[in-house]
C-alpha cells in the first residue's frame, strides 16, 4: 500500500464515518440525535453560530476559491 | 405564503448566484471575492439576528435531550478532529504550501476534478450556500 493509497483509505473511513453518523441519529440510534437538531441546538448561541459559520465560510474558501 | 414565496425567491437568487459563481475559475481573485460576499452577508446576518423564537434552534429543549445531545456533539467533534488532523497531516507532507503532492493529497485535491468546474462545481456552489442558509435562517 503506498502513502496515497493510505491518505486515501483515511479519507474513505471518514466518509464511511459521516455517513454511519448521520444515519445513526436519524434513526436515533447509538444514543445520538440527528445532525440537524445539533446544528439547530449550536446555533442558538451566538459564540457557536460563529463558530460554525467560520468554519463554513473557510470551507467555501479552500474548496470553492482556492 | 408570504414565507414560501420568500424562500422560493431567495433558493432562484441563490441557485442563479451559484451558476454565476461556479463559471468563475478558481485559484483567482474574482472566485475569492465569489466566496467573500456570501460569507461576509451571512455573517453579518449571524451577529445582527437571533433564530426567532419558536424556531426549530429554539426548540431545542436541552433537558430531555441533553445526555444524547453532548453524545451526539463529542462524537461530531471527533470526527471533525480526526478529520482536521488527516487533512493537516496530508498538507503538511506536500513539498510546500501551494504545491500539491500526488502522493499526499488532501481532499481538495482529491475533490478537485469534482469541484473545479462543470456541474460539480455548481452543485459545490449550491451546497456551500445551503449550509450557510441553514445556519442563520430564522
Amino acid at each position: 500500500m503506498t502513502t496515497r493509497d493510505l491518505t486515501i483509505a483515511g479519507f474513505a473511513v471518514l466518509a464511511i464515518l459521516t455517513a454511519a453518523l448521520t444515519l445513526a441519529g436519524r434513526r436515533g440510534r447509538l444514543g445520538l440525535v440527528p445532525p440537524g437538531e445539533l446544528v439547530d441546538a449550536l446555533r442558538s448561541l451566538l459564540p457557536t453560530r460563529l463558530a460554525i459559520l467560520l468554519g463554513w465560510a473557510w470551507l467555501g474558501w479552500h474548496f470553492l476559491a482556492r | 405564503m408570504g414565507s414560501r414565496v420568500r424562500r422560493g425567491t431567495l433558493a432562484v437568487a441563490a441557485a442563479l448566484y451559484a451558476a454565476a459563481a461556479s463559471l468563475i475559475p478558481p485559484l483567482t481573485g474574482a472566485a475569492t471575492a465569489a466566496v467573500a460576499v456570501p460569507a461576509t452577508a451571512v455573517l453579518v446576518l449571524a451577529i445582527r439576528r437571533r433564530p426567532r423564537a419558536g424556531s426549530r434552534a429554539h426548540r431545542t429543549d436541552p433537558s430531555p435531550t441533553g445526555p444524547r445531545l453532548r453524545r451526539t456533539a463529542a462524537a461530531w467533534a471527533l470526527l471533525v478532529l480526526f478529520g482536521g488532523a488527516w487533512e493537516l497531516a496530508a498538507w503538511l507532507r506536500q513539498p510546500a504550501y501551494h504545491v500539491a503532492s500526488p502522493d499526499h493529497p488532501t481532499l481538495s485535491l482529491l475533490l478537485d476534478p469534482v469541484t473545479g468546474s462543470g456541474p460539480g462545481r455548481f452543485a459545490a456552489w449550491c451546497a456551500w450556500l445551503y449550509g450557510g442558509w441553514r445556519v442563520v435562517r430564522r
